[in-house]
């Protein structure tokens, strides 16, 4: 049986009309989450470029003071005991920040070989008022 | 006729959709005055501690870098020593809570000797003969020793709580770290120099729990030996580093290291003496050697610190949870605790009650206390109290009817209103909120961002409290208060939606043409 042309027209318009809904608002929804960030902590920066210059560091004698990341330390000691040095990256650092407003805000954390990674989310995803 | 006596495809749609985006509304008004919430202080809670009254550790989502589980949350009133920014204004040299920690992973309270040793050349660090001003406090008459007066103090007050019959040595350097003039700087860091375990069954094992890493001082206490190694060639108990390019205002004109001892540090200045105090708290045990973007433990064993960081959700204890779990509790916001008791037992003589959170009576399926975060403007939701019954907020707008930035189809008069996070500022949310008569409003973060959040924003026409929740606490809320009420947060949600509303025509006219 044939369709009047009306009901052809509304049925293609309906899917149209879905589809691209359905596209607009992928587009609306924006490219990831929206995140109140802690600008206070967000010292990623100065807290990765310390811990490359705490890995360097040299003891008198020439020795580094830290183990290399991924260096296995562990030894077994006469008591029976198994000790590991750590390394850099389980360092406690604190920072200063100079916020907009010229005060000085000081925080501390652990540096992490993920921080350009995380870095990149935060931004990503920094929104503050809204 | 007959066009008029059936319903039309397009009045399908549009039926389906009015009743998809208010049937949840209808709901929140039939049952309003059983919907019963409290925004605000709540007077039975200690700032910063769980409704059990353990103390919250930081777990941000997303998930800060690096050890944020060894701080506590930021939300302890009185600020402490150990939360994540070291905060001006706390007491000077005060320990508050750290010891009673440091006792729950082991260490005795008593005395200790604790010896510093320079790893630097002379002529710098501590030996610095730079002239020194003087300080409030602090005599010295060179930098050096200006330096050395500051540690002393701190050294002095860790020495009288930690019982220890083995030194204590703790490594120090003065070396440039980064600097950034007006951007920012490294102040310095600490450690525990080795970490010790002993296997299973063992014996003479003498650390309480085996298979477990434990930071040198603490370990040594057990032994009763020096395990570590001499100080002067590395092998101290504790490496602390300091930057020495603060004392050449690297970060600007007037700025640099406070070396006074009473805790008031000009504006341009930093107060080393906290700095260091809570440094040496991490380096002396308040500090988990475990990855927590992935949760891999260090060499497959937990750490001491792991076994009393203790998930609410998850029911388990980071020493037994999975790496997987693990990096998910890291990020779990204000549902990660402290477990120790001696901790837990002294919280009352430290802490303030009143820890600001959304407390549910009713609907009973949303029962409960959640965390929230008060918004920069509108009334203090930290310290105002506001009891009202839950609403959802909806309107026929897109991309998300449930966003707030429209006035909604829903009554919102006297009530707590729900909207989601979006779209337009939390300014204009909270107008649209007021002007509707909401007592208050309830912002959800945005999908998969499950902690609490301040909203930002300023407008001083807003008199309502604002306050900003999790999602996931947030779809709780909406599936007990509008269950009906399409989730519409997702453009995913959406799509799908959009094309369903297709399919249903195309079926309204496969019927017709079926007839």
């Amino acid at each position: 049986m044939r369709l009047p042309p009306g009901h052809v027209t509304w049925r293609r318009l309906s899917l149209l009309a879905g589809a691209l809904l359905s596209s607009s608002i992928a587009v609306a929804a924006g490219p990831g989450p929206v995140v109140a960030v802690d600008q206070e902590l967000d010292t990623t920066d100065i807290r990765s470029r310390a811990v490359e210059q705490a890995a360097a560091f040299r003891l008198p004698d020439g020795r580094p003071l830290f183990a290399r990341e991924g260096e296995d330390t562990r030894e077994r000691l006469p008591g029976g005991q198994v000790r590991a040095r750590l390394s850099a990256d389980q360092l406690n650092f604190a920072t200063v920040r100079v916020a907009a407003d010229g005060r000085l805000e000081t925080s501390c954390a652990k540096a992490s070989e993920h921080a350009q990674e995380h870095q990149e989310h935060q931004e990503a995803s920094h929104a503050p008022l809204r | 006729m007959r066009r008029f006596g059936k319903p039309s495809p397009h009045a399908a749609a549009r039926g389906l959709l009015t009743a998809a985006l208010l049937a949840g509304g209808s709901l929140t008004l039939t049952d309003a005055a059983a919907d019963y919430a409290t925004l605000g202080p709540d007077p039975s809670r200690y700032y910063g501690t769980d409704p059990a009254g353990r103390m919250l550790l930081y777990s941000p989502d997303p998930v800060e870098l690096g050890s944020s589980l060894s701080h506590w949350d930021t939300s302890a009133t009185p600020s402490l020593l150990m939360e994540p920014r070291i905060t001006s204004g706390l007491p000077f040299l005060g320990l508050d809570l750290t010891p009673m920690l440091l006792n729950d992973i082991g260490w005795s309270s008593g005395s200790s000797n604790i010896v510093i040793t320079s790893l630097d050349p002379a002529g710098t660090g501590l030996d610095d003969p730079t002239p020194f001003g003087g300080a409030p406090g602090n005599a010295a008459t060179t930098l050096g020793d200006a330096r050395r007066n500051v540690i002393d103090a701190v050294l002095s007050a860790w020495a009288d709580e930690l019982d220890s019959t083995v030194d204590i040595d703790v490594m120090v350097t003065w070396t440039s770290l980064f600097c950034a003039e007006g951007g920012g700087a490294v102040l310095g860091a600490a450690s525990t120099t080795y970490v010790f375990y002993e296997e299973a069954g063992s014996p003479g094992a003498v650390l309480p729990y085996p298979e477990t890493w434990y930071g040198s001082a603490l370990a040594e206490s057990y032994f009763g030996v020096n395990a570590s190694g001499d100080p002067t060639v590395g092998d101290g108990d504790i490496i602390v580093i300091l930057n020495a390019d603060l004392d050449n205002e690297c970060l600007g004109a007037g700025t640099g290291f406070y070396y006074g001892l009473d805790g008031n540090p000009g504006a341009t200045q930093i107060d080393l003496a906290p700095v260091i105090l809570h440094e040496l708290g991490h380096g002396l045990g308040f500090a988990n050697t475990t990855d927590e973007w992935t949760g891999e433990l260090l060499y497959d064993r937990p750490n001491v610190y792991d076994v009393f960081t203790y998930d609410v959700e998850q029911s388990k204890d980071w020493a037994h949870m999975t790496d997987a779990e693990r990096a998910a509790s890291a990020r779990n916001f204000r549902n990660v605790i402290w477990s120790g008791a001696q901790t837990t037992a002294q919280v009352p003589a430290t802490l303030d009650l009143g820890h600001p959170s959304l407390r549910i009576a009713a609907p009973s399926a949303a029962a409960g206390h959640y965390e929230m975060g008060p918004a920069t403007f509108g009334a203090d939701a930290a310290a105002e109290t506001v009891s009202a019954p839950l609403a959802c907020a909806l309107d026929r707008s897109f991309p998300n009817p449930a966003d707030g930035c429209s006035r909604s189809e829903v009554s919102l008069s006297g009530t707590l209103a729900i909207v989601e996070r979006g779209n337009c500022t939390f300014a204009e949310k909270a107008a649209l909120a007021q002007q509707a008569g909401a007592a208050g409003l309830l912002i959800i973060n945005s999908p998969g961002q499950n902690m609490a959040f301040n909203p930002g924003g300023s407008d001083p026409s807003i008199t309502i409290p604002v306050a900003g929740i999790g999602y996931g606490d947030g779809q709780v809320l909406r599936q007990a208060v509008c269950p009906n009420q399409i989730p519409v947060a997702s453009g995913f949600s959406l799509g799908i939606l959009a094309s369903l509303l297709g399919l249903l025509a195309w079926a309204a006219t496969w019927r017709r043409r079926r007839a």
